[in-house]
């Protein structure tokens, strides 16, 4: 790769394009997963529902920043193709966006920049909207009914950006203009810079609220809800406000991601895209620590993307596509994690709070072995077939 | 002649009902939402297709078949995954992530076997509809009163058998109460071994029926989850009988909602369809999460309630 | 002036960055909890 530094015209191409790429969708991945772990980790809100709150971010800069942006491309002169009805805003909007506004954010780089700050402003307050209004049916209930309901609302977030062309295209798509026209290079280098900046904010928001009284508190409620409502803390109320805050930083995610493609539709958005995935991530690196979140992801990122790279060595084994095997591959890896290592590959450590006498508050760890599990037949009793007699 | 519309609301609302109760009853016996519930239908809706297009025959024949075939498939995964998941002491959260797998791996192997019938059979498998292998009574197609006939068969033989057979019985003591159970002697271990046969098998059965009206392809078993959640949920979550009224409910008002307001708003609220059984399951959960149980219970803790019961038990002279 | 291998660099720096500061945070708690195990 020393090669780039020097001799590098336009694109990134080849390898090195891969590495954008991983970089890329692992910045997205670890932010969405970061906030799971904040959830479901540490505050035992087990939240189904990630694929809404990155599709309101997406949609967010499909249906407000488009308009905002033509409106300061009208009233600066330029002319635009129509695009009030519905027809002309999917059919216009290639020209629109390309031809007419794109060459304008090239010359005004304040303008694309503040579009882009504005979009994650917008995205931070929609988020936590939608984080409000899925935490309301079931928030005061058992766990089991949570993820029901937020499982089904992830469908419902597509069909709803399928069917109303105004937001993001219907089933076409819209394009988004692209608001890092002004950088001369490759754009996705400078997505996946701003995306991995992101990360790393964010991964030290969340590193500060996991070290501090209230993570202390969120941690508490996961263990034992009863006694933290027993204190006198509105439980409810913390859970709801987890879940807001965390759906605010999940759609800052869908943001870049549309910025990143400059494009929008609604299938992109998937439920086992956005939902499964960082739960498998969450999962095999450990819920409970950021340190188990990074390595899942970047585990799951890159066991993703060499697939894709590689398909042409897959296919000589695989009649089918993919995309399938994919899924196999996620339903069987999750089953797999969860019986032979159930809190990950880097478990959660107990918790570190300077100057309390640590060993003698707790004494014993309790660790489950399934293979000292209490068996329904004794050891040297022979199988019966017909287990169905007595 | 009834309508078309009206046969195809009673189809599906039989259908929804049988997938419902099996729902309820794994909550019952395995105290989780089994997500892959849904995906036992896609199995069957498969079971009569291999059968119908690629061995000509008809798909009745495939009943029996689709039955045992759905039942060995959820005792397998009750042995290989949620028994082992149980026996390590995983809670609720962790079963429910782990059917959740279950239903994504489900998926995808239903995918690629339509994919290799595509390849190998050289027919359409992605989308399909087995209208034409049915028979005809009266000028009625005949899944209209098998599908009848075997929902009110279920449920006749399903109280039958959790109210008077020792391994219904059994399987009511272990949900409300495993160790109190095992203590009485029943082997828990083959009770739920039964009952996740049972359920599976007969989800497997409803979903053989599928296609022979609706249109189906391999994601219509995990799309299906969430009317046969919304009608377990109105009938309340642990309520057997409820399951009953709350998949009628829901079955009923996904179809026959969906057109009378497509005749009064228009026809592109037809695309909005899956948000109705959403919309029961948000409704519910907000004004009384345990459903129509709760209403009842609610109903008879009041003034109104006592009068009726002193109404109905002074005739069985209580 | 040829921002992308800058940007590449800045990327990858970034990328190590927060593993790096994970892991060394992650030592220092487990080495501190260890030492109060044992100051027990």
């Amino acid at each position: 790769m020393i090669e780039l530094i020097g001799s590098l015209a336009g694109e990134i191409t080849g390898e090195a394009r891969l590495i954008v790429d991983i970089a890329m969708f692992f910045g997205l991945l670890v932010i969405v997963a970061m906030a799971l772990n904040f959830q479901y980790g540490n505050a035992g809100v087990p939240n189904m529902g990630c694929a809404v709150q990155v599709i309101v971010g997406a949609f967010t800069v499909s249906a407000i920043t488009m308009r905002l942006t033509f409106w300061i491309v009208e009233s600066a002169g330029i002319k635009l193709l129509p695009y009030y009805s519905d027809f002309d805003w999917v059919y216009n909007n290639q020209i629109n966006v390309h031809v007419l506004v794109n060459p304008y954010l090239k010359e005004h780089p304040m303008v694309a920049i503040s579009l882009l700050l504005f979009s994650m402003a917008v995205a931070l307050v929609l988020g936590a909207f939608i984080g409000w209004l899925m935490s309301l049916p079931a928030i005061r209930l058992k766990a089991t009914y949570l993820m029901i309901v937020l499982i089904t609302m992830a469908d419902t977030s597509q069909i709803f950006g399928r069917n109303i062309p105004q937001i993001s295209g219907g089933t076409l798509g819209v394009f988004v203009p692209n608001v890092f026209a002004w950088y001369p290079g490759d754009r996705g280098v400078i997505t996946a810079v701003i995306t991995l900046a992101i990360g790393l904010v964010a991964f030290f928001i969340f590193r500060t609220m996991l070290n501090s009284p209230y993570g202390r508190l969120m941690r508490a409620i996961r263990e034992n809800e009863v006694t933290v409502a027993s204190v006198g803390k509105n439980v409810v109320g913390i859970r709801r406000n987890i879940l807001v805050f965390a759906s605010g930083i999940t759609a800052l995610a869908g943001v870049l991601n549309a910025f990143y493609f400059s494009f929008v539709v609604e299938a992109n958005y998937q439920r086992a895209w956005w939902t499964y995935w960082p739960w498998l991530m969450l999962i095999l690196g450990g819920p409970g620590n950021n340190a188990g979140t990074f390595l899942g992801c970047a585990l799951v990122v890159a066991m993703r993307r060499i697939i894709i790279y590689y398909k042409w060595f897959f296919d000589q084994y695989f009649f089918f596509p993919i995309s399938y095997f994919e899924d196999i591959l996620l339903g069987t890896l999750l089953i797999v994690v969860m019986i032979f290592r159930p809190s990950g590959l880097i478990p959660e450590k107990l918790l570190y709070i300077p100057g309390v006498p640590y060993g003698r508050l707790v004494r014993e760890e309790v660790k489950v072995d399934w293979r000292k599990a209490p068996r329904a037949r004794a050891a040297g009793e022979k199988p019966r077939w017909m287990f169905w007699k007595r | 002649m009834i309508p078309p519309l009206l046969m195809g609301a009673i189809i599906y609302a039989c259908l929804i009902t049988i997938l419902s109760i099996g729902f309820t009853l794994t909550y019952l016996t395995a105290k989780i939402p089994n997500f892959a519930h849904g995906t036992y239908a896609g199995i069957g809706i498969y079971v009569s297709y291999t059968i119908s297009k690629i061995m000509g025959l008809s798909p009745y024949i495939g009943m029996p078949l689709a039955f045992l075939l759905g039942g060995a498939i959820s005792v397998a995964i009750f042995l290989l995954v949620i028994g082992v998941l149980q026996r390590m002491g995983g809670g609720a959260i962790v079963l429910t992530i782990s059917t959740l797998a279950i239903q994504i791996f489900l998926t995808a192997s239903l995918n690629i076997y339509a994919f290799w019938l595509r390849e190998v059979y050289k027919t359409y498998s992605m989308m399909f509809m087995l209208k034409e292998f049915d028979f005809y009574i009266g000028g009625y197609p005949g899944v209209f009163p098998v599908t009848l006939a075997l929902c009110v068969v279920t449920v006749i033989v399903l109280h039958y058998m959790l109210t008077r057979t020792k391994i219904g019985v059994a399987m009511r003591a272990t949900a409300e109460d495993p160790e109190l159970a095992s203590v009485l002697g029943i082997n828990i271990y083959r009770v739920q071994l039964f009952s996740w046969f049972l359920t599976g098998g007969m989800a497997c059965l409803a979903g053989a029926f599928l296609p022979m009206w609706f249109q189906s392809n391999p994601t219509t078993g995990a799309a299906i989850i969430t009317s046969i959640m919304a009608g377990s949920l109105l009938g309340g979550f642990e309520n057997v009988y409820g399951a009953i009224i709350g998949g009628f409910g829901v079955g009923f008002s996904e179809i026959l909602l969906t057109y009378w307001l497509q005749g009064t708003i228009g026809t592109w609220i037809g695309e909005y369809r899956p948000l109705i059984p959403m919309f029961f399951l948000i409704a519910i959960l907000l004004l009384e999460p345990r459903g129509l149980q709760g209403v009842y219970e609610r109903l008879l803790a009041t003034k109104t309630g006592e009068r009726l019961i002193r109404m109905f038990s002074r005739g069985r002279g209580v | 002036m040829d921002w992308d291998p800058i940007l590449f660099w800045v990327m990858i720096a970034i990328w190590v960055i927060m593993p790096t500061f994970i892991v060394i945070e992650e030592i220092r708690e487990r080495r501190a909890l260890a030492k109060d195990r044992e100051a027990e």
